[in-house]
């Protein structure tokens, strides 16, 4: 951490906590780098580091908080004041008296499995690797723009409180980028890694796990092959869907759905709220018997693999859905107390940084594998569609009524992939559509992803959320092409 | 802030070594924010902040270094010293960049917008408390925002402005809800209590059974926000971007082939009618206003220096996303008032939310109706129709289905705040359409 953080976060914390006051202080210190190559030419690589700390004060009834650059011991006394004088504001106006809220009563120090550090490869060992990939998306004249990128962002975070719990973890997320856009006789088509969904917990050695090297040719091809296929049909049709676009489906129509703060009216002003009462949780029958979901903070590689969150609760495995009901929501230790459900509590409560409070976020949100192997999810449909690879994502505020699009789409008839189809989408409400759920991939097709792009929140937060997704089959469903 | 920005950049400027260049960036805020649930305080506090992009250039190659810096300028001085040290070490590694721009010309210049902000009461009690039968929600965020620029060139460019936004939103009990947004320089409590009181008149009609319209085509009035909504992904898929509508991956990039819009259609990038700053986060000078459609007819391109250097233009201070800092659009003939009587029967839409990006041709756009959204009959909004979703094409509706345009223009202040508080905005009538497409 920076220079002016090289004092133990705990003696920090006795030195500024006002008196007679519960405080916490949590720094974050984030180093990042990134590279991008478009079209052949480096842009300006760059380094960030980002280093602050959030100082939160119980005095009384009401909470305050106070999120500072300055990490000097009179810049945190200060935002240690500027947190007892809101806590004053707010008083008993609170959503619920938060001298009574849930603290954090346990200490701990997490990190994760790297094989490689980024620190032992050379600047120029990664550029030429990023120049490399961007090269290989060239497969033909009609591609007319390629991009490549890398991004390694790097947080160890401190939370130390004045009942003397101290948590420390550190995280090493990357982000592999791929994207080739193909276009001829004024039509376009875009194909990437993943539809931003090949964020990965670890270190360089990601880039050998998720194909960096090897896939830009594949990528290229599809898009001219995408380029040239015609337009998906319109109708309604069984589908497969795979990993890629599972992760969309699942972020959107069940992991925001089952948030807590919305389902506690927060997020009405930004994000939305959810059709989920607080009677469906424990007694909702959500899809078919075949879908499990769980959050799970254990699974190496997964973006949001964690010991604890950033209220200090710690993480373990948790089911959300099992054989297709509806357990509990995701939420953490305040918001289940507001619910009176206490024993719901997730270690999902998570900040983007420093300068933002921790709320009820997705984590490691998973589908679990079934039993299916991918010929058979296939075989078992007469005429329909592989879908996968998000392209486009819109869905109400209550997350019910959805439309996505998709890259990678192709017919399926007699149980056989068939040819290609450009600017699929389909559509369809999110109880309905995971009780059309009848096939689960098995562990094959089950694939450790993530997206850096979760956004919700006043003041917005964007976040990491990782999701394991199989394969999976859903019946009559209505899908579009370019006419919608 | 200004002269700890200042002093800064001019011991940056010592720094640099025989050939080098070196460019500052700063964005900082000191914000006080209260978020209501309920009517009820659920997190409410400050946050100071001053974010640092430093540049170095040697031998037509650059590098950057991105700093969270304390604010003093004893501290500072460390890691400002460091970064040019690791950066200076960085560009041996680097291959030519034959893109790479000159730097921001030795523009100096700065605006200070005067203000008063609210008090952390006053921030609270702005959204919270109770409405007979309604609940309060939202957030009230205030404090001043900070641009600057500098490089050793001479350039010194300074944007500091007090904000503070009050958005809002109040919800029946039963389902349904209205928005309210107010946004200035200086605070005004009695302002900020009409809007809010406003927002609580239009509930009135949201509790009224729902009349949901089947899937059809319905004239319809789009507010200037539900405009800005479905315009939103079109922007951000390149829609006036020179780099975009080159490669054809610009939705609108049609429009620059002789395709045309309604011909009363006049679309800008206009920072000075918002009071966004005049300058891009480099310090380039954007020319106001930049006329990008005009008579319906694609006009001039949002040019970064990047693109201005790959394909020999001359730049309009585009960032390098080349979106318009300040998107505005002409008005039209239409009082809004009256926006009813001129929809006749169909229906009248104030948000429409979690809009994309359908299909790239014809810049077809998705989303669901959000906050009020009215079923209109024989001139009189008559219930609200609750959750339906919008398809349908930006070029469509600004071409061939665009009935008039609104009489009055509308700034809305971009109210995302993902990192910082944002100085973006439009500025937009709202508009009628025949045919809107309603899909499910």
């Amino acid at each position: 951490m920076r220079e002016e953080t090289t004092e133990d976060p705990a003696r920090l914390l006795e030195r500024i906590a006002p008196r007679g006051v519960w405080c916490s202080l949590r720094i974050v210190d984030t180093t990042s780098e990134s590279y991008t190559v478009r079209d052949d030419v480096l842009l300006p690589p760059s380094r960030s580091v980002d280093c602050g700390a959030m100082v939160t004060v119980i005095d009384g009834a009401g909470m305050g908080l106070a999120a500072t650059s300055d990490l000097s011991v009179g810049g945190l006394y200060q935002a240690a004041r500027v947190a007892q004088t809101w806590a004053r504001s707010c008083g008993e106006a609170g959503v619920v008296d938060f001298s009574e809220a849930p603290r954090p009563d346990s200490s701990g120090q997490w990190s994760h499995r790297i094989e490689q550090p980024w620190e032992e490869v050379s600047r120029k060992q990664i550029i030429d690797r990023v120049r490399a990939s961007c090269h290989g998306l060239k497969t033909d004249d009609r591609i007319v723009q390629r991009t490549s990128s890398v991004r390694r962002v790097r947080s160890e975070t401190c939370l130390v409180t004045t009942d003397g719990v101290r948590i420390e973890q550190v995280h090493d997320r990357v982000i592999p980028w791929l994207e080739a856009v193909a276009s001829d006789a004024g039509d376009v088509q875009k194909r990437t890694n993943g539809g931003r969904s090949d964020a990965q917990l670890g270190g360089y050695e990601i880039l050998d796990s998720t194909g960096f090297d090897s896939i830009p040719a594949q990528i290229g091809e599809d898009a001219i092959e995408t380029l040239l296929s015609p337009s998906c049909p319109t109708g309604v049709m069984d589908a497969v869907i795979g990993p890629a676009q599972m992760v969309l489906q699942v972020h959107e129509s069940i992991g925001h759905a089952l948030e807590l703060d919305r389902i506690l009216g927060d997020e009405r002003n930004y994000a939305g709220t959810s059709f989920v009462s607080r009677e469906d949780l424990g007694t909702l029958q959500w899809g078919s018997d075949l879908l499990n979901v769980v959050i799970d903070p254990t699974i190496e590689g997964e973006v949001c693999s964690a010991g604890f969150d950033d209220e200090g609760l710690p993480a373990q495995k948790t089911p959300l859905i099992e054989s297709g009901m509806l357990k509990r929501g995701i939420g953490g230790a305040l918001s289940a107390q507001r619910l009176s459900r206490p024993e719901d509590a997730i270690a999902v409560s998570r900040a983007c940084s420093w300068n933002r409070p921790p709320i009820d976020r997705m984590a490691n949100l998973n589908v679990e594998p079934g039993d299916t192997p991918l010929d058979e999810l296939i075989g078992g449909v007469e005429k329909g569609i592989w879908l996968d690879v998000n392209s486009s994502w819109s869905i109400d505020d209550r997350r019910w009524k959805f439309q996505f699009g998709v890259e990678d789409a192709r017919l399926i008839e007699d149980g056989q992939l068939k040819g290609r189809v450009k600017d699929a989408g389909y559509r369809s409400t999110t109880i309905p559509f995971w009780k059309s759920l009848d096939g689960v991939g098995d562990l094959d097709t089950w694939q450790v992803r993530g997206t850096p792009n979760c956004g919700k929140g006043e003041p917005n937060q964007m976040v990491f959320v990782g999701h394991a997704m199989p394969a999976c089959r859903f019946r009559n469903l209505e899908v579009f092409g370019r006419e919608g | 802030m200004q002269s700890w920005f200042y002093d800064l950049a001019d011991y940056a400027d010592t720094l640099v070594g025989e050939g080098e260049q070196v460019a500052l960036s700063l964005s900082g805020e000191t914000t006080g924010y209260a978020r209501i649930s309920s009517g009820r305080v659920r997190q409410t506090g400050s946050i100071e902040q001053r974010h640092l992009s430093l540049s170095l250039r040697r031998q037509g190659r650059e590098v950057v270094a991105n700093l969270m810096l304390s604010g003093s300028l004893d501290a500072d001085r460390a890691p400002i010293r460091s970064a040019i040290d690791g950066l200076s070490t960085s560009l041996a590694d680097l291959p030519e960049d034959p893109h790479l721009a000159d730097l921001a010309a030795p523009i100096a210049e700065e605006h200070r917008g005067a203000g008063s902000i609210p008090s952390p009461d006053e921030v609270i009690g702005s959204l919270a408390g109770e409405e007979d039968g309604l609940e309060t929600c939202g957030i009230a965020i205030t404090g001043t925002i900070f641009r600057g620029a500098a490089n050793n060139l001479g350039l010194r460019r300074w944007f500091e402005a007090p904000r503070t936004v009050i958005d809002g939103s109040m919800h029946l009990l039963g389902g349904g809800a209205t928005r309210w947004v107010w946004a200035g320089e200086n605070w005004d409590p009695g302002a900020a209590r009409r809007r809010r009181d406003d927002a609580r008149s239009m509930a009135v009609i949201l509790g009224r059974p729902l009349e949901t319209p089947s899937v059809g085509n319905y004239r319809a009035w789009l507010e200037p926000a539900a405009l800005s909504d479905l315009f939103s992904p079109v922007v951000w898929n390149g829609a006036f971007s020179y780099r975009a509508i080159e490669t054809g991956s610009s939705p609108l990039a049609p429009l620059y082939q002789g395709q045309k819009l309604d011909p009363r259609v006049i679309i800008r990038d206009n920072p000075g009618a918002i009071g966004a700053p005049s300058f891009n986060s480099d310090g380039h000078s954007i020319p106001a206003p930049i006329d990008l459609v005009s008579g319906g007819e694609g006009m001039e391109k949002l040019t970064s220096p990047r693109s201005a250097k790959e394909f020999g233009l001359e730049h309009n201070g585009a960032e390098g996303s080349e979106a318009p800092a300040a998107l505005e659009m002409g008005p039209g003939s239409i009082d809004p008032e009256t926006a009813c009587q001129q929809i006749g029967d169909g229906i009248w839409l104030s948000h429409v939310h979690y809009t994309n990006l359908a299909a790239r041709e014809g810049a077809r756009v998705t989303g669901v109706s959000r906050w009020v959204a009215l079923r209109v009959k024989g001139g009189e909004a008559v219930a609200p129709i609750g959750t339906v979703r919008v398809d349908d094409s930006i070029v469509r509706i600004l071409g061939e289905g665009l009935v008039d345009l609104g009489s009055r223009t509308e700034v809305l202040p971009e109210l995302h705040t993902y990192r910082q508080r944002n100085t973006s905005g439009s500025k937009l009538p709202g508009i009628l359409v025949d045919d809107l497409r309603i899909v499910g």
